[in-house]
């Protein structure tokens, strides 16, 4: 069979099964309600759309116009003890409203006139597509950077891993920077390898969209920073024109926000844009120790993540090894961890939404350099053994793990030794250690699988703390 | 390749300042159409998609508001079922008894009229008989109905 046919079929398998796993109950987990932004978000897109200005919901002090309501779209006061009122400010600008305009927008064409018309079985409908084309995003950068089986790999870890399902679900506006950041990256990749302006022109613009969906896709004008003068160096005149020309084309782009603030009030927009800043920082300074601990969904429920655990690890490897081939991947978590610790406020799961895809691909990277280099096979031996530890604690609790206990220990030892035992010899290839580490991969795939079925409403409740 | 760049540059500003100013004067002149009513009504209009129900036991507001400007509301039905909620007074746009009322079943989606005026329910206010539904409703007030028995 023609390889091309060979490939896009498996391209196309990832992204059926990314899609798949995203749209299976998604009206339903995460708990509509338990994240209000949700709604805020498509309120926004719905009254520009039909009232000509946007309404939505904020906690800053600085509106003018500012009430309660109790706005009760899909029971959410019946299921999520809350029952304080929603507040309500116009116009509203605690953030760009392009996210808002998508999936307020697909409410109205879908028939929504009210507020109370935006369930969640309507407006995350877009959220399960923009989902899917990032994870296209994925495979397509591992596969321009590293190889077709790396981004097959990258992309079936961000397409199946059980947090980043649920989280893409959601309408934060971190889900709609995804795609961009990732768009970015490739952009920034093939100007790299050919050292036409086309495509940096084409970044610039991407990532002055980026900044249309939330302030924080800032990320992607820092990105590029990092890559071109990480490429060049400082001294460079080349990497300083590239970066004036870059930031020439994306800034006004990102100034388009304030021809929405200026066009309604651009006094309160300026107040508000400014008390951003004066947000509580609760994050804390054990922020970048909290990002690798704790797996937020929103601000109280958590799932821990053994693949984004292992992510974090495989991206401080990366950063030790070749800088040139590791550049973007590199830069891009560090031009987001800075955004992140910025911009940070409260600890809400969303914010860190954007690493996930980043971390997928660091695993994914160390998982294929494994399985064609024996050297390089404990890594993600290793690593995948901690994620294949968490994937099973989740599936089964501890009283049910006891008949197995045994097995485990004997299984893990063995796992562990045998990962050192890759160093022991002096051939390059060594079939084994290949058949050992996509035997394990395909396990770990096939448990996010099984974990998503799982996951239902009452399993939320139960289970998800 | 510097002049091409430059060209490009200008470009893109000649068509970012174009969205700009497209957005600009596109935003405000919509935005002269917009209308506090209808804005309104957009907020409270209950969706043609919500189930309506006329049991007032069916639902309740789960949680308490982060307030002492609160008001409880407790149905008590026949066969032992109760709903009882709380909510926050600043939430009501009206805050008379009918006022509360009628928030209070458009937030639930339930069957207005059924209670009010009813003889099988019986109303207290802070443990006091209804005698005008147009009372105002104080802050930490109780309103308290009960499905009195069928006496046929």
């Amino acid at each position: 069979m023609n390889r091309t046919l060979v490939k896009l079929l498996t391209v196309c398998l990832v992204l059926g099964l990314s899609f798949g796993l995203r749209a299976r109950r998604y009206r339903e987990i995460p708990i509509p309600g338990q994240s209000v932004d949700e709604y805020s978000n498509s309120w926004v897109g719905l009254s520009i759309i039909r009232l000509g200005m946007p309404v939505g919901i904020s906690g800053f002090g600085e509106y003018k116009h500012k009430f309660e309501r109790y706005i009760n779209v899909d029971r959410i006061y019946q299921y999520i003890a809350s029952a304080d009122p929603l507040t309500i400010n116009y116009p509203w600008f605690d953030h760009p409203p392009t996210l808002g305009l998508i999936t307020g927008g697909v409410a109205y064409l879908s028939g929504a006139k009210y507020f109370e018309d935006t369930t969640a079985a309507v407006i995350r409908r877009p959220m399960v597509i923009i989902g899917t084309i990032s994870v296209l995003l994925v495979v397509v950068f591992g596969w321009i950077n590293y190889g077709f089986l790396t981004g097959v790999v990258g992309g079936l870890i961000f397409a199946s891993v059980p947090l980043v399902v649920l989280s893409s679900r959601m309408i934060q506006s971190e889900n709609a920077i995804i795609p961009c950041f990732l768009a970015c990256m490739i952009l920034m990749a093939k100007y790299l390898k050919t050292n036409k302006s086309k495509w940096l022109l084409t970044a610039a613009i991407v990532a002055g969209l980026a900044s249309l969906f939330k302030l924080s896709g800032v990320a992607c004008h820092l990105l590029a920073i990092m890559v071109l003068l990480g490429r060049y160096g400082l001294s460079s005149k080349k990497a300083w024109s590239d970066v004036l020309f870059f930031l020439a084309v994306s800034l006004p782009i990102t100034g388009w926000y304030a021809a929405y603030g200026l066009a309604y009030d651009g006094k309160t927009f300026i107040k508000i844009l400014f008390s951003n800043y004066d947000r509580f920082y609760g994050i804390g300074p054990q922020a970048l120790v909290d990002l690798v601990k704790y797996q937020r969904l929103t601000q109280g429920k958590f799932l821990t993540e053994g693949w984004l655990i292992a992510g974090w690890m495989s991206w401080l490897a990366l950063m030790a090894r070749n800088r040139r081939k590791h550049l973007i991947l590199v830069s891009a978590v560090l031009a987001y961890l800075i955004t992140y610790v910025l911009f940070g406020s409260q600890p809400y799961g969303w914010y860190a939404f954007p690493f996930w895809p980043l971390l997928n691909i660091c695993l994914g990277v160390l998982v294929v350099e494994g399985i064609k280099d024996r050297k390089a096979a404990m890594p993600p031996i290793v690593l995948m053994l901690l994620v294949l530890g968490d994937n099973i604690s989740r599936l089964i609790g501890l009283d049910d793990f006891q008949p197995w206990s045994d097995i485990w220990r004997v299984g893990i030892s063995f796992g562990l030794l045998l990962s050192m035992s890759s160093w022991w010899f002096n051939k390059k290839q060594m079939p084994v250690y290949r058949a050992i580490i996509l035997i394990l991969f395909i396990v770990l795939i096939y448990l996010n699988v099984r974990y998503m079925n799982q996951v239902t409403v009452e399993y939320w409740w139960q289970n998800v703390s | 390749m510097r002049n091409k760049r430059v060209k490009w540059v200008i470009k893109a500003w000649a068509v970012e300042v174009l969205v700009f100013l497209l957005i600009f004067f596109g935003l405000k002149r919509h935005g002269k159409f917009f209308s506090a009513d209808k804005m309104e009504e957009m907020m409270v209009r209950v969706s043609e998609s919500r189930d309506l129900t006329d049991d007032p036991c069916k639902y309740a507001i789960k949680g308490d508001p982060k307030t002492l400007d609160y008001i409880k509301i407790d149905f008590w039905c026949r066969g032992g079922d109760s709903s009882r909620s709380t909510l926050d007074r600043k939430g009501m746009p009206k805050t008379s008894l009918n006022g509360v009322f009628d928030e209070y079943y458009r937030i639930l989606g339930l069957d207005v009229e059924k209670i009010r005026g009813s003889d099988s329910w019986q109303c207290l206010v802070n443990g006091k008989a209804v005698a005008d539904w147009e009372m105002e409703v104080g802050p930490q007030s109780t309103i308290s109905c009960v499905e009195l028995e069928d006496k046929r």
